[in-house]
């Protein structure tokens, strides 16, 4: 599975991380540390493509 | 001077009973499959959560798996427990790198562990083409030095608490395995792995359930994590949960709708959101994502396309999975 990654602001100063998986899937993923995907977004140049928690039939 | 009550240790008062907070593992029965019941896993998946709180890993190349939910349809060998995971090399599949099925355990439920000696048991079986060497189910629990990790990504100072083998037969058996938590670990997980061998059969699969993490050196009757299948949801909504916005309002094209979503626990932090499927959507201009507002509830905004009547349904998951 592949991932892009695009920052969008949903609220004003509300600032979520939009991925969108090879099937156009689209997850929202909180600017927060302690979230598993955005730890694997920031390290996403050194970690597997396909490390994520995927949703159902993902 | 060790604690008693009536001559018998803290652990052994727990032996035969069904109690919540006994076993570390969430969702050990295999109970709770919130995202599905049957998920085709690629090869060369670095991890995928299938069964709540279980995530699966196959990375190498030619091994596509299925995991997926069934009764474990055994009243003699195992009458109390309804449900198993099934860990399934596809059928003409070559690859024969390990396979892994593991739980990493949050941080604040594996200190209560540390510097303590822990007995992992569970139940299992193999298919009748179970292709792993002498039938071996590799078992281990390791521990960490790391908060809130998951050990696909990052697992720092890692330390073997439990490394085995159980001999798997197609009928269900119970597997005890004992060790001792270092008192410097501050996170845990344990994983089995099933090191497949030349071209999978229609049955090269392993069933487990009925994972039990629990402290002292016995292995006591099965008790969920949460004590009741209500508990044991609850415990698995903490990471993981879906949830429905829908909100309807009259548009006048400079109005907007603010819809707040309650999720039925509060996560262990801000979810991952993702839709799930869009319902009723009329006269919507523009739907944003959910934010967190904090505590159990999310909020999103919603324009009409145009003045009038405006609905819509729109469902959600929300992972706060590690």
């Amino acid at each position: 599975m592949q991932y892009t990654y695009e920052l969008v602001e949903t609220f004003p100063n509300i600032f979520y991380i939009k991925r969108t998986d090879d099937s156009g899937v689209e997850a929202w993923i909180p600017t927060d540390p302690a979230n598993a995907d955005y730890q694997a977004y920031l390290n996403k140049d050194t970690l597997p493509s396909n490390s994520s928690t995927p949703q159902a039939g993902a | 001077m060790g604690v008693t009550l009536n001559g018998a240790s803290p652990e052994s008062i727990f032996t035969g009973a069904i109690v919540g907070g006994k076993n570390a593992i969430i969702n050990g029965g295999m109970d709770i499959w919130q995202r599905g019941t049957s998920f085709a896993i690629a090869a060369s998946t670095a991890y995928q959560y299938t069964a709540d709180r279980w995530c699966s890993t196959s990375t190498g190349a030619s091994e596509a798996i299925t995991v997926s939910r069934q009764a474990t349809g055994d009243t003699t060998n195992l009458p109390n427990i309804q449900y198993a995971l099934r860990y399934q090399r596809n059928s003409g599949q070559t690859g024969t790198t390990g396979l892994g099925l593991y739980q990493p355990l949050e941080t604040t439920n594996s200190i209560p562990l540390a510097g303590k000696s822990v007995t992992l048991s569970f139940y299992a079986r193999a298919g009748a083409n179970f292709s792993a060497t002498s039938s071996l189910l590799g078992v281990s629990l390791s521990s960490s030095t790391g908060t809130d990790q998951n050990p696909s990504s990052a697992w720092v100072g890692s330390a073997s608490v439990i490394s085995s083998n159980a001999t798997l037969t197609t009928t269900w058996q119970r597997f005890t395995f004992t060790g001792t938590i270092a008192t410097t670990a501050t996170q845990l997980y344990s994983q089995f792995t099933f090191t497949p061998t030349s071209t999978a059969g229609a049955n090269d699969y392993f069933d487990i359930t009925g994972v039990q993490l629990e402290l002292g050196s016995t292995a006591t009757t099965f008790s969920r994590a949460g004590g009741t299948l209500q508990g044991e949801l609850a415990a698995c909504q903490r990471y993981y949960a879906t949830a429905i916005g829908d909100t309807a309002f009259y548009s006048t094209l400079t109005s907007y709708n603010w819809e707040e979503i309650y999720l039925p626990v509060t996560q262990r932090g801000s979810a991952t959101v993702t839709s799930l499927g869009v319902g009723t959507n009329t006269n919507v201009g523009s739907a944003s994502a959910p934010a967190y507002l904090g505590s159990n509830c999310y909020r999103y905004s919603v324009t009409g396309a145009g003045t009038g009547q405006v609905a819509r349904n729109e469902s959600f998951s929300f992972s706060a999975e590690l």
